[in-house]
């Protein structure tokens, strides 16, 4: 940043040198992309805009542009890095919808499940009821298939 | 007979089971509200103020550069607002799979309670049977329900977290680029005015360093007055003397300090009464520009109010979207710890020694 001696700008000439230098200064701020260097350019102007004679007038509006073309050139900058970010973002989006819609068919399903879990366990319980009434003797070896069928259920949402 | 095989099923259901249970989704659930929420509003200010700046008086070809960045803005924050509205519905999904479990409990504990409800007209030794058939159902359903729940959100949450935390970091990227934007959307409406009022601005500061010379010179006129009336003041002249060298470092118009001896004083007296009247008249003049100085001040002072709440905004969203990953994996872990804590190998076993006991019964019995 170039360096201004406020105290010995007298003239209405030597304002205008000043103002050329922190042009300068804001344009080379713009092309470095560094937002530090941005910051200090567009703080240099407001105070040259603060410090300024009332006659000096024009040369502060000139100063109030470079001050917009820095914001712009931030504002350029700030637009962009978002949308560099775009496409990484919408891939992580799509992973997460995709869970999601995972997700919702499984809430579905446990939804269903719950309910077929209830009527089967009353239909199950419901013939027990039959069976105690009729209070049959003879064997049956469904029995054990029963069982295997249920240690079979276990092992298979053990691999859920 | 036929009665214990049928029952067997439901004997299983009895087995000690180990207990686990489906973490709390709802934290991480009102995090991704309160986050989504606040960056909403964040994008929407973002977007108001670039937009505020195009209103401006501008040349016209930032103007066009800034009406274009409005544009490309709308299209980013429309983007990013899908993105919000994807993590809600991630959020909602995970809650809906929870609910299904208590849901999927309920109907079950209903059925069970209605079997139990039915059994007691059946006999006392019948209905004990029933009655505890009827808590294993319960039991081994609710335990089901819960593992497959468990299941779920681990299939949810274990691919996701990754992406979650990418996600977050890329938002709180985005997000202090988007308080950036915001922040110098509001400096450009700042410099314009400051510009438009230049003229107040700077000759109010010029009236108020005149004023502030005014107050010093009329004070030191009044001691001067006040000192030249009363002979018996100790050094007097020396004192006059003083003042008016004083006095003359601000305004050229005051006599030299010789006009202090007694010959001259009555003149000089005159005169500084005239200078009086001068300062006086500056003084007035910077009360006269004081509401419209203060109007363009109002103007500035909302600007930098709001965006610098604003800014706290933007800080507080970050924070949010810290919050909302944190918990994010807080729940993967908790749906890890649950998962793992369910063990099948003892169910199993279990199943199988009963098997055993009833194939005994059965052997006996026959």
């Amino acid at each position: 940043m170039p360096k201004i001696d406020w105290d010995n700008l007298l003239l209405l000439s030597e304002w205008a040198d000043a103002l050329m230098q922190l042009l300068a200064a804001a344009e080379d701020a713009i092309k470095s992309k560094n937002a530090t260097q941005r910051q200090q350019a567009n703080d240099m102007l407001k105070l040259y805009i603060k410090k300024s004679p009332i006659d000096a007038g024009p040369l502060d509006t000139i100063a109030a542009a470079a001050i917009i073309d820095v914001d712009i050139a931030v504002i350029e900058e700030a637009l962009f890095r978002i949308g560099q970010r775009k496409d990484e973002l919408q891939k992580q989006i799509q992973l997460i919808q995709g869970v999601t819609k995972q997700a919702s068919s499984s809430a579905k399903e446990l939804r269903l499940d719950g309910l077929k879990k209830a009527v089967d366990s009353t239909k199950t319980a419901l013939e027990g009821l039959k069976a105690v009434n009729d209070d049959l003797s003879k064997s049956d070896s469904k029995l054990t298939k029963k069982l295997d069928k249920i240690v079979a259920d276990l092992n298979s949402l053990e691999e859920e | 007979m036929r009665s214990i095989r049928l029952f067997l099923p439901l004997l299983l259901l009895l087995l000690p089971l180990k207990g686990c249970k489906v973490p709390d989704v709802n934290p991480f659930a009102k995090a991704t509200t309160e986050m989504t929420s606040a960056l909403t509003l964040g994008l929407d200010h973002a977007t108001t103020q670039l937009g505020l700046t195009t209103k401006q008086k501008l040349a016209p070809a930032q103007l066009q550069q800034l009406q274009a960045q409005q544009k490309k803005l709308r299209q980013q924050a429309a983007a990013i607002q899908e993105i919000l509205k994807a993590l809600d519905a991630y959020s909602g999904t995970l809650v809906e799979v929870a609910d299904a479990n208590s849901k999927g409990k309920e109907s079950i504990n209903e059925a069970a309670d209605a079997l139990a409800s039915i059994s007691t007209a059946l006999g006392p030794s019948v209905s004990l049977g029933i009655k505890g058939a009827a808590e294993g159902v319960k039991a081994i359903s609710g335990y089901v329900q819960t593992i497959r729940t468990l299941s779920s959100l681990k299939k949810a949450v274990q691919p996701a977290d990754a992406a979650i935390q990418r996600v977050a970091t890329i938002l709180q990227a985005n997000f202090a680029d988007l308080a950036r934007i915001d922040s110098t959307a509001a400096d450009i409406q700042e410099v314009i005015i400051t510009d438009q009022n230049q003229l107040i601005l700077q000759s109010y500061d010029d009236l108020q360093q005149r004023q502030t010379l005014a107050d010093t010179m009329t004070a030191y006129i009044v001691a001067f007055e006040n000192t030249a009336y009363k002979p018996s003041t100790p050094r007097r002249t020396q004192r006059l003397e003083q003042l008016l060298k004083s006095m003359k470092a601000i305004d050229k118009a005051v006599p030299a300090a010789t006009s202090a001896n007694p010959a001259q004083l009555s003149a000089t007296l005159a005169l500084l009464s005239k200078r009086e009247a001068f300062w006086l008249q500056r003084a007035t003049d910077v009360n006269r520009l004081r509401p419209r100085y203060e109007a363009v001040q109002a103007q500035l002072a909302t600007i930098r109010t709001g965006s610098s709440q604003r800014r706290s905004l933007f800080a507080q969203s970050t924070h949010l979207v810290q919050v909302w990953a944190r918990a994010h994996t807080s729940l993967k872990t908790a749906v890890l710890k649950e998962s793992r804590s369910v063990s099948f190998q003892e169910v199993l076993v279990a199943a199988q020694e009963l098997r055993s006991f009833i194939d005994k019964i059965e052997t006996n019995k026959q």
